[in-house]
C-alpha cells in the first residue's frame, strides 16, 4: 500500500508539486509569523532585574539638554537624604535614567582576547534596595569604594559570561582608555580602571522587551572630581505602600524649594510600565497584518487541498467499490497529505535552518528558532490534515454508486 | 447467492424525481448467467449496481446468502465487495495516473497479500484479457477497447464469485467481444463464478442461460 501511494503521489507530481508549493508557502508564513512572536515573547518573560513596586521616578530637568554632573550631582547629595526623611518615603536613589525610559548608552570593552559591546548604566549606593535588586554574588558598591581609584560597578550575568574568561567575574578589572582632545590641539590619554563588586542575573532598566546583552551598573560619584562616568538625571523614591498621588506635590514642593533652578517630573515607574506597554500597541499592526496572512494562507491551503480532494471523489468511490473501508479511505488521505506536508516542512526547515548562517536574522537565536520552527510544523500538519480530511469525509459520506457518478 | 425482492429505486435531484426501477424481483444463483437487455435509461446500471452493493434500494431488499444486506456496516460491505463480487463499470473508472498493473491490482491492495504475490495475480489477469504487453502504460495511451479489457482484468483479478459487468464489450469489435465473452463462460463453467452481464447483443445474450428484459425500470420478461 505504501508503494502505491507513494507511485500515486510520484505520477501526480506536478499536481502535488502544487499543492506542496502552498503547504511550503504556509509553513514559510508560519514560521516568520511564529518566530517574531517567539522573539518578543522570549525577551517578554525574561527577568527585568528589578521591581517597580511603589517606586516613583523623579525626572530632574536642567533646560532642554541632560544636567552636567558637576551641577547636578552635589544637588542630588542633598536632596537623597531629604527624601528619605519624608514619611511616606522608604528609600532614594538616584540614576543616569529612570526605568522604562528608551535611553541608554553602549560603550565596547575588552578583556584579552574578548571584546563585548556593554550598556551602561549609573545607579547610586541604594539602587538595589529601592528597585530591589538581588545580587546572585558579590556585594552592592557603597561609601568603603570610595578612594579606591576604580570604579565600582554590578554587571549581570551575560557581560560575565561575554568578558570574564574564568572565575564569578568577581574582583574583574575592566581598563578601558579613552583619547580625549584637548582644546589647545593634540589629545589626552583618559586611563579609567573598573572593578566588578556585585553580580546579578540581570538589568533591564528599558522594559519588558528590551534586548538582553552584557550590562553594567556604575557607580556615580556625587562630589568631587566628576566625569562622564557620572551623568544623573532621575532620583527613584521607594514608597510605602497605598500612598496617594498626592504625593507628587509634596515631593516636588520640597525639591524645588532646595534647588529652583531644576524643573521636576514625577510619575509613579508603574505608570510609566503602562505607558510603555501601550506604547507597543503600534506592534499590534504587524500581529494584525500576519494574522489576516495567516487567514489567507489557511484558506488557500484549505481550498487548494479540497480542490486536490474532491477532483478524487470517483477515485474513492471507485476504491469503495473495490473494497476499500471509510476507514481506509481516510487513512489514504491523510497519510497522502502528510507526506505532502512532511516534504514540504522538510524542505522549508532546510531553508529557514540557513538563515541563520546568513547573519540577517539575529533573532533566530535557538530559543525563538526551534519552538517556531517546531510549532510551525505541528500547525502546517494540523491544518492540512483538517483541510484534506473534511472534503474526503465528504466524499465517503455518500454512497459508492454515487461518488463514482461525481462531475 | 444475490436475491432483490420487490425492489425500488428512486433518484431525488433537487425537485425531480426519477423511479429507476419498481418492483424488482430477482433472483441469481450460484454459478448462474444472466444477462440483462433493455433499451438506455430503463435502469441496467441501476440494478447492477443495487446487487453490487453499491447503493441501497429505496424500497425492497437486497439478500446476500439469505441475509439482508440493509443494515451491515461499511466494514462487512467492504469486505464483501472486495473479496466476493467483481464489478466492470460501464465506464471503466480506471484511475488515470496509475498504470495498467497498479489499476489491476487496487482490489487486492484490501486484502492481505504480499507485494509479490499481488504483481503476479494482476499480471497474470492482464495476460488473460490479451493485454500483457500494455502492462505498464497509462490508461491514457489505450484505446477504449483496451481500457474496458483493463476493467475486466481488474473485476477477476480477485477471483469473486459473482461477476456484474456492465457493458463489457460495449467498445469491443465483435471479434474481441467474443474473446471477452469466451472468458466470462469460462469463469462460469470453470470456476462457478456467476455471471450477470448488461448487453445491447441479442448474440452474446443468447450464449447466456437467461435473459431480464428491463423496460422502463420494470421487469418485461
Ligand atoms: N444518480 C442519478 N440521479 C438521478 N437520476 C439517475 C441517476 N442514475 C440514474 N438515473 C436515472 O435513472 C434511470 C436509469 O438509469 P441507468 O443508468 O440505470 O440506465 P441504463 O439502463 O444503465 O442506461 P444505459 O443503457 O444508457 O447505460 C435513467 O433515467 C437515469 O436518468
Ligand atoms: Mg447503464
Amino acid at each position: 500500500m505504501t508503494r502505491h501511494l507513494l507511485k500515486l503521489l510520484w505520477n501526480r507530481r506536478s499536481a502535488n508539486a502544487l499543492v506542496g508549493l502552498e503547504v511550503l508557502v504556509a509553513f514559510l508564513v508560519l514560521f516568520a509569523v511564529l518566530a517574531a512572536a517567539a522573539h518578543y515573547w522570549d525577551y517578554y518573560r525574561r527577568p527585568l532585574g528589578f521591581d517597580p513596586t511603589d517606586v516613583w521616578a523623579v525626572e530632574i530637568e536642567a533646560g532642554t539638554d541632560m544636567a552636567e554632573p558637576s551641577a547636578l550631582n552635589p544637588a542630588v547629595a542633598r536632596f537623597l537624604p531629604e527624601l528619605r526623611s519624608m514619611e511616606p518615603v522608604v528609600d532614594a536613589a538616584a540614576t543616569i535614567w529612570a526605568p522604562y525610559r528608551q535611553a541608554g548608552w553602549t560603550t565596547t570593552w575588552s578583556v584579552g582576547e574578548r571584546s563585548s559591546d556593554v550598556r551602561l548604566f549609573n545607579g547610586s549606593d541604594t539602587l538595589d534596595r529601592v528597585l530591589g535588586m538581588e545580587l546572585l554574588r558579590g556585594r552592592w558598591f557603597g561609601p568603603e569604594d570610595d578612594g579606591s581609584g576604580r570604579t565600582p560597578m554590578v554587571v549581570n550575568e551575560a557581560f560575565v559570561d561575554a568578558l570574564v574568561d574564568d572565575g564569578d567575574g568577581l574582583g574583574q578589572v575592566i581598563v578601558d582608555e579613552d583619547r580625549n582632545p584637548l582644546p589647545g590641539g593634540g589629545e589626552e590619554l583618559v586611563r579609567r580602571e573598573r572593578v566588578i563588586v556585585g553580580v546579578v542575573e540581570e538589568f533591564r532598566p528599558k522594559g519588558e522587551l528590551q534586548k538582553p546583552e552584557p550590562s553594567a551598573i556604575l557607580r556615580p560619584r556625587l562630589e568631587g572630581e566628576l566625569s562622564n562616568d557620572d551623568y544623573l538625571s532621575a532620583l527613584l523614591l521607594k514608597m510605602r505602600p497605598g500612598t496617594p498621588a498626592t504625593i507628587e506635590q509634596t515631593v516636588n514642593d520640597r525639591l524645588l524649594s532646595m534647588a529652583p533652578e531644576f524643573s521636576f517630573r514625577l510619575q509613579p515607574l508603574e505608570a510609566a510600565r503602562t505607558e510603555y506597554l501601550q506604547r507597543l500597541t503600534p506592534l499590534l499592526v504587524p500581529a494584525l497584518i500576519a494574522a489576516f496572512l495567516l487567514l489567507m494562507v489557511a484558506l488557500g491551503l484549505t481550498g487548494v487541498l479540497w480542490q486536490a480532494v474532491t477532483q478524487r471523489i470517483r477515485e474513492l468511490g471507485l476504491r469503495r467499490a473495490k473494497g476499500a473501508t471509510l476507514a481506509r479511505i481516510r487513512r489514504q488521505i491523510l497519510a497522502e497529505t502528510l507526506l505532502l506536508t512532511l516534504a514540504a516542512t522538510t524542505l522549508g526547515g532546510l531553508l529557514v535552518l540557513q538563515l541563520p548562517f546568513t547573519g540577517w536574522f539575529p533573532q533566530l537565536r535557538p530559543a525563538v528558532l526551534i519552538p517556531a520552527l517546531v510549532l510551525a510544523t505541528a500547525v502546517t500538519a494540523l491544518l492540512t490534515s483538517l483541510a484534506a480530511l473534511y472534503p474526503s469525509w465528504l466524499a465517503t459520506r455518500v454512497e459508492p454508486a454515487e461518488a463514482l457518478r461525481w462531475e | 447467492m444475490i436475491r432483490l425482492e420487490h425492489v425500488q429505486k428512486t433518484y431525488r435531484t433537487d425537485r425531480i424525481e426519477t423511479v429507476a426501477l419498481t418492483d424488482i424481483d430477482l433472483d441469481v444463483e450460484k454459478g448462474a448467467f444472466l444477462s440483462i437487455m433493455g433499451p438506455s435509461g430503463c435502469g441496467k446500471s441501476t440494478l447492477l449496481n443495487l446487487m453490487g452493493l453499491l447503493d441501497r434500494p429505496s424500497e425492497g431488499t437486497v439478500r446476500l446468502d439469505g441475509e439482508a444486506v440493509a443494515s451491515w456496516e461499511d466494514k462487512r460491505l467492504a469486505r464483501l465487495r472486495n473479496q466476493r463480487i467483481g464489478f466492470i463499470f460501464q465506464s471503466f473508472h480506471l484511475i488515470p495516473d496509475l498504470q495498467v498493473v497498479d489499476n489491476v491490482e487496487i482490489p487486492l491492495l484490501y486484502r492481505s497479500s504480499s507485494a509479490g504475490e499481488r504483481r503476479r495475480t494482476a499480471l497474470a489477469a492482464i495476460e488473460r484479457v490479451g493485454l500483457g504487453s500494455r502492462a505498464h502504460h497509462f490508461p491514457s495511451q489505450l484505446s477504449g477497447g483496451q481500457q474496458q479489457r483493463v476493467a475486466v482484468a481488474r473485476a477477476i483479478v480477485g477471483r469473486p464469485d459473482l461477476l456484474l459487468a456492465d457493458e463489457p464489450t460495449g467498445n469491443l469489435d465483435s471479434h474481441m467481444g467474443d474473446e471477452i465473452m469466451d472468458l466470462l463462460e469460462e469463469l462460469n463453467q470453470e470456476h462457478g463464478t456467476a455471471v450477470v452481464m448488461v448487453t445491447h447483443d441479442e448474440r452474446l445474450a443468447g450464449r447466456t442461460q437467461r435473459t431480464v428484459r428491463l423496460f422502463d425500470g420494470r421487469q418485461v420478461a
